[in-house]
């Protein structure tokens, strides 16, 4: 296909009059989110999956596309006038964005925000028209021993890049794993590790775990503590639209956010919270004074900022293309398009060219939306701040409820969510992640089902693994992944994710 | 997060940035203080390590007796054995250096319920929740999503009535009109029948 006929595909999908409107939906229910702490794009995407079983996959993704990259914009916003992060990936630009809103200059604090977001999402967006295709033509050679190859790198590189320590974080993967297995075998069709019980029979489903994982733990981390102390920083917003001064001393943290950030959204483990850490420490670093760091520089808010929204674009292409979802926010998205009866993979572009450049499409509508949602309507989001939390976390109790419900009109789903909430509260307390768990959960079948296709294709041979020249790669990378804390603890180093905390 | 007092969403100050991490690790005399209990981080680690060995030598059993091959390739065990073995092997990494640690030693770890009320708090919403599961089929959905917004609206705030009733019952209306009317989504109706 042309590039053009490409462009024409795209709009003329997203343009539609349903598409536009859900898109819409998608975007304002992320800001939404993203203003409001604690609660996290993964547990509000699952929350409304049951809302898009009516639709087409088409239509589906894009509300849900357009619901991730818009809690990206939201979560700036109360960072920069209360302290407080939105959502994780938004957690660097309290730093100076705060600081920025206490001396009057909230205002171009948000607005380089969401303008640096804006340029950040459709480069993004460009990148990944341009990317995608290449890349899942590669892909397309993959046979089972390749794929065994990436995704075994890939839940590597998430413990890797976990936040606490690397051995938790493959304790939670593993577990993932092995939930995974429950239900029936897909070789032999036999049931495994069911201990009879009949709601398992079929394995696991996604949503209840998710919405238990991050939706209700989330509720209970924060019905546990009294709500006080949280402060609307009271000034004037005004001056939104960035002077010539702020744009000359953005622009190069704007380029540099979006080009790293794009990059870091493909890496597994990946996506907005990383690549928004790595731009602020880059900025400070490139600065020709950096001492002004902290105290309020737009540089600390332009280069996070961009690089999250490039991030969760970035993040998009390799589940898009290869199968892979890098965050647990693109593994819920593949879940979503699977329930619909689109795999996504390498030959997705072929066989629902539709679906992939619908969404293409749906972004830069999506992005030029959220401009005008989170510049001209600030007011309205900073007045939902002033929500108090006891009126919010029963309607996130309630939405997770329907939802777990409505996936199979099952109520054993509801007590399965509710059986993970408690897991991921333990676990939050204890000191260990959920995504590493949801990524290896969803990875699962499809990492089991290749391993031993591999094995078939050898005959029981594991060195099929390294004689393959593309899986040796793969298993290498993640080999090296796996020794380097030990490397670099006697060199007295740390891993990068260590300093990194999602909530 | 070391002051029970604060919000549980990350919240950096502005002097120190990385001021959250390490949350899982953050043992050792620092100088941020133990709060009343000894030991804390070395207790969870060894109970959850536990529990991953626990878990672990479970699907390690049940994978055995799947079998792990089949006529010389994988069989339906192979990978759940491996996993299992691996997540045992984990949880000793966890298990061994948490036994090292010494017990009295000074930890910046926060207590397991940060607040008083934080206990009843918990238990009250997992019952209302865990009840409204077991209602539902029953009661139906209108009636058991008034029955519940009332109970957790008024966790919060004990003293008022008037306002979670009424936030309660045009919650649930309206969200029935959104997902039963709208959506088409199936909720159910209750013995009685009038949702």
């Amino acid at each position: 296909m042309a590039f053009g006929e490409q462009f024409y595909l795209a709009f003329s999908v997203a343009l539609e009059p349903l598409n536009l409107f859900l898109c819409f939906l998608g975007c304002l229910i992320g800001t939404f989110v993203g203003v409001l702490p604690g609660l996290g794009p993964a547990a509000s995407i699952s929350l409304l999956l049951p809302i898009t079983f009516k639709l087409s996959p088409v239509s589906a993704i894009i509300m849900l596309a357009g619901l991730y990259y818009g809690t990206m914009y939201g979560g700036s916003t109360t960072s920069i006038l209360i302290n407080v992060p939105g959502e994780a990936a938004s957690v660097v630009t309290c730093l100076d964005g705060y600081q920025m809103a206490r001396k009057g200059r909230a205002g171009p604090a948000l607005g380089i925000a969401a303008f640096g977001s804006f340029i950040a999402g459709t480069f993004g967006t460009l990148m990944i028209m341009i990317l995608a295709p290449p890349l899942a033509g590669f892909a397309l050679k993959f046979g089972p021993p390749e794929f065994v190859g990436l995704v075994f790198m890939g839940l590597t590189m998430v413990t890797y890049l976990s936040s606490g320590s690397m051995v938790k974080a493959l304790m939670m993967a593993a577990i993932g794993l092995l939930l995974s297995y429950i239900g029936v075998d897909i070789v032999t069709g036999r049931e495994r590790f069911t201990l009879g019980i009949a709601t398992i029979a079929g394995g696991f489903d996604i949503v209840p775990i998710v919405m238990g994982l991050f939706g209700i733990s989330e509720v209970l981390l924060n019905l546990e503590r009294s709500m006080a102390g949280r402060e609307v920083f009271q000034t004037k917003i005004e001056h939104l639209f960035p002077n010539r001064r702020d744009w000359k001393e953005s622009s190069g943290s704007i380029l540099r956010g979006s080009i790293l950030g794009f990059f870091l959204g493909l890496i597994p483990g990946g996506g907005g919270l990383i690549a928004s850490f790595i731009s602020y420490a880059v900025e400070k670093k490139v600065a020709r004074r950096p001492e002004n760091f902290g105290k309020g520089d737009i540089r600390g808010v332009a280069g996070p900022e961009t690089a999250n929204n490039a991030g969760a674009q970035g993040a998009f292409i390799p589940m898009l293309t290869m199968g892979v979802p890098c965050n647990v926010v693109l593994a819920i998205l593949m879940g979503a398009l699977m329930i619909h009866g689109v795999t996504p993979g390498p030959r997705l572009i072929i066989e629902h060219p539709v679906v992939f450049w619908g969404v293409i499409g749906s972004m830069y509508v999506g992005n030029a939306m959220l401009l005008v949602l989170n510049l001209p309507l600030i007011g309205l989001w900073v007045r939902l701040l002033k929500v108090p939390y006891s009126y919010l976390f029963p309607f996130i109790f309630l939405f997770c409820l329907i939802g777990a419900y409505t996936v199979g009109n099952n109520i054993m789903d509801v007590h399965i969510m509710i059986l993970f909430g408690i897991l991921g509260y333990l676990m939050k307390k204890y000191g260990y992640e959920p995504a590493p768990l949801v990524l290896a959960f969803v990875l699962g079948p499809m990492f089991e089902n290749a391993l031993r296709q591999s094995l078939i294709i050898s005959r029981g041979n594991p060195v099929i693994f390294l004689t393959r020249p593309i899986a040796a790669v793969f298993v290498l990378v993640a080999l090296l992944l796996l020794v380097s804390p030990l490397l670099l603890r006697i060199w007295g180093k740390e891993r990068p994710g260590v300093g990194l905390k999602e909530d | 997060m070391t002051s029970g007092t604060e919000p549980n969403w990350p919240r950096p100050t502005n002097d120190s940035p990385m001021r959250a991490k390490r949350k899982g690790t953050g043992i050792g005399g620092d100088g941020l203080g133990p709060q009343g209990g000894k030991s804390r981080m070395r207790n969870r680690e060894i109970l959850s390590s536990l529990v991953g060995l626990g878990l672990g030598t479970l699907f390690l059993i049940g994978s055995l007796r799947e079998g792990l091959f089949r006529k010389g390739v994988p069989g339906p065990g192979f990978l759940p054995f491996i996993t299992a073995l691996a997540l045992m092997g984990l949880s000793l990494m966890v298990f061994f250096p948490a036994l090292g640690k010494k017990k009295g030693e000074k930890e910046a770890v926060e207590k397991f319920f940060p607040e008083k009320d934080s206990f009843r708090k918990i238990l009250l919403g997992l019952g209302a929740l865990f009840l409204y599961g077991v209602s539902l089929e029953y009661l139906g959905y209108i009636s058991t999503t008034i029955l519940f917004l009332v109970f957790t609206f008024r966790l919060m705030e004990r003293e008022k009535w008037k306002g979670p009733l009424f936030f309660a019952v045009s919650t649930a209306f309206l969200t029935y009109l959104l997902f039963v009317v709208l959506l088409e989504v199936q909720l159910p109706k209750g013995v009685l029948g009038i949702g």
